[in-house]
């Protein structure tokens, strides 16, 4: 769970986690509601169906003390959320909902709990097309600018694999669509770049060129013109896709790239690397095809 | 052409899921449910799988060879379970036309919300920073001919495998129904698999609303709750969300199939405690799931032992603790590979070394 972990918040993990989960819906609330339903309305079936998995959840899952324990074997803060799943909310509400509408015979009372519960998924929920229906722009689910850019490089490249950067969203949705687009930056470097700066002796690590064009390109951090296209020899670095109006194009241009062409929002930009690299997949022919391991410890 | 691709393999993978549900869930002798058997089957068709990726994968063997050999066992499942149970779907399908027309309008409307859910899955645009390694693993697999040997983000050589994720065969299966159809990774995924999922889902809805209500007005309003919730509950965890704006990932099935069947199976023991062959479906039905999302190694076993945990106690019957046992034993064995991978136990390797 983004941005809350067990070491910290040490007890108040889960009550973080149930917050985020439900982000201020009444998800909760409602199966809490429904269990108190079936436990006074509810006949047998429904309380030997429901009441003992419950009990048994509030007892493990929502307990404060059980996530602190599991900590201590795997680091779970990032996917504790997910025994939440478990609850049968989506089977134990509608269930007691349905049971409420049709116990109820004045037509009246009816249409009266219908416009509550009506009231209580609107009000108490949040519906998932709030902000509008996206709808995809072709039938790959990505925007058709990103495929007009893939097809501008490889037709400018004139090889079968290509090495570039993109910014954020592009560069997570290039490889679903084009495998042969190989990309400089990985996405847990990104999303570090996305979040923290580059310390002197980050940018001066001869490891990790890469550093370079996320601090240049991301942070918009200064890096030395010549330590810029350094990097990008060092990657493979061929070309760099840049939004129009990027703040740092003049860099780019300045230190030595050029435009190998652009659409309505993108400017594709060019690095003739000294070398070209030879992009290729490994040769598995008359490899010995047998499982090969290391204990490493 | 891809549209029409695309449905075929829709209509491809429900044939298979009932084929192979059927040797768990079909018998002569009882009632037996299609959503059920389509779930179960579901399960079988990647547990299955999962037993011929793993050895074609860890000797760095082609992505086509393991197409090629998977059509095998797909097609021996289709000839026998049709041999076996063709008349029984038959039967079926019949009984499901005569309550169409008996409950014409439940049934309209039961099709009318899951197509409208389907075409949402299918026609919106979400961004995901999960797809960037699920999807371009597809992507990557048939581009290279190769399964996991290549690093979905950057598409660079790997070493070795990332077991995080190569256990989790269900992307694997998506890369050779590309090889076999000629679909692209994306449309697979995105399309392909989030209907199938879909459908699977409002299948298994309307099941549980069937157990609960056998009068259809009721069932009915009973599925637009549960419809309901999943279009206005959402976070970003909830399993609504991943099934709304997610419905490809391994994670959404684990939230939105395994934990639903699972229920289910508890429902249908509670139902008739001397039910054969439940267990049975539990253990495919978690076996499936360990091969589909890593995440159901915590999230399974943990719905399980909260389900039959109770219930062996209360209805005093020990035996079925040994039984849930041995049905999550494919999530504990993964979990345990797992741990001792991330804390540098062991790797594996991409090319055979000395």
């Amino acid at each position: 769970m983004q941005g809350v972990n067990v070491f910290e918040n040490g007890i108040g993990y889960l009550l973080k986690c149930l917050s985020l989960y439900t982000s201020g819906t009444g998800f909760f609330v409602m199966y809490l509601a429904a269990l108190a339903f079936i436990l006074i309305k509810g006949n047998k079936r429904d309380k030997e169906l429901f009441l003992p998995h419950a009990l048994l959840l509030i007892l493990t899952v929502y307990n404060p003390v059980v996530p602190l324990i599991l900590d201590k074997i795997f680091d779970v803060s990032g996917e504790y959320y997910r025994l939440f799943w478990i609850a049968p909310v989506i089977i134990l509400v509608p269930y007691v909902l349905t049971e409420i509408i049709f116990s109820i015979e004045c037509t009246y009372k009816k249409v009266a709990a219908s416009a509550i519960i009506a009231a209580m998924f609107i009000f108490g929920g949040n519906f998932v097309y709030a902000n509008g229906i996206d709808v995809a722009q072709n039938i790959y689910k990505i925007d058709d600018e990103l495929i007009e850019i893939s097809d501008m490089i490889h037709a400018d490249s004139g090889s079968e694999y290509t090495r570039a950067f993109f910014e954020y969203e592009y560069n997570m949705e290039i490889r679903q669509y084009d495998p042969k687009m190989l990309l400089t930056i990985d996405r847990e470097q990104y999303l570090y770049a996305v979040n923290y700066s580059y310390t002197d002796e980050m940018l001066s690590d001869e490891d990790h060129p890469e550093y370079k064009i996320l601090a240049v390109l991301i942070r918009n951090q200064n890096v030395s013109a010549d330590d810029f296209t350094d990097a990008l020899e060092k990657t493979g670095t061929r070309y760099v896709v840049l939004t129009k109006g990027h703040p740092q194009t003049e860099y780019v241009r300045s230190a030595g790239l050029t435009e190998a062409g652009s659409t309505e929002m993108h400017t594709i930009f060019k690095y003739d690397l000294e070398e070209l690299p030879e992009y290729g997949l490994i040769d598995y022919t008359g490899v010995e095809h047998r499982f090969s391991y290391r204990r490493l410890k | 052409m891809i549209i029409v691709k695309a449905a075929a393999v829709l209509l491809a993978n429900f044939i298979m899921y009932i084929a192979f549900g059927s040797f768990f869930c079909v018998r002569k002798d009882r009632r037996w449910s299609v959503a059920v058997t389509a779930a179960v089957g579901f399960f079988a068709y990647y547990a299955l799988f999962f037993v011929f990726c793993l050895p074609i994968m860890f000797t760095y063997r082609p992505l086509t060879l393991l197409a090629r050999i998977w059509l095998a066992p797909c097609l021996a499942a289709l000839a026998v379970s049709s041999a076996l149970f063709g008349r029984l779907w038959i039967a079926k399908t019949k009984e499901l036309t005569e309550d169409f027309a008996k409950r014409r309008s439940l049934w309209i409307c039961v099709m009318a919300v899951t197509m409208v859910s389907v075409c949402l899955a299918v026609i919106t645009y979400s961004f995901t920073l999960d797809a960037a390694y699920y999807v371009a693993n597809v992507a990557t697999n048939v581009d290279t001919d190769m399964i996991n040997v290549y690093d979905p983000f950057t598409g660079s050589w790997q070493d070795h495998f990332e077991l995080r994720y190569v256990f989790a065969s269900y992307f694997a299966n998506d890369a050779v129904i590309c090889r076999l159809a000629g679909l692209p990774a994306l449309v697979q995924t995105k399309t392909v698999m989030s209907a199938t999922v879909m459908i699977i889902v409002n299948m298994l809805y309307m099941r549980i609303c069937g157990y609960f209500f056998k009068e259809h007005r009721r069932a009915l309003l009973m599925y637009v709750f549960m419809t309901g919730i999943n279009f206005m509950f959402i976070s970003l965890y909830t399993a609504s969300n991943f099934l709304m704006m997610r419905t490809y990932e391994g994670k959404s099935v684990v939230a939105n199939i395994s934990v639903i069947l699972i229920f289910i199976i508890f429902m249908e023991l509670y139902e008739n405690e001397d039910a054969k062959g439940l267990f049975l479906m539990l253990f495919i039905v978690c076996t499936g799931t360990a091969t589909v999302s890593s995440t159901a190694n915590m999230v399974i076993p943990a719905e399980v032992f909260a389900l039959f945990v109770p219930y062996s106690i209360a209805k005093k019957k020990p035996g079925i603790l040994a039984k849930i046992v041995l049905c999550i034993l494919p999530e504990l064995v993964m979990m345990l590979v797992y741990v001792l991978y991330v804390k540098g136990y062991f790797a594996v390797y991409t090319f055979p070394r000395q």
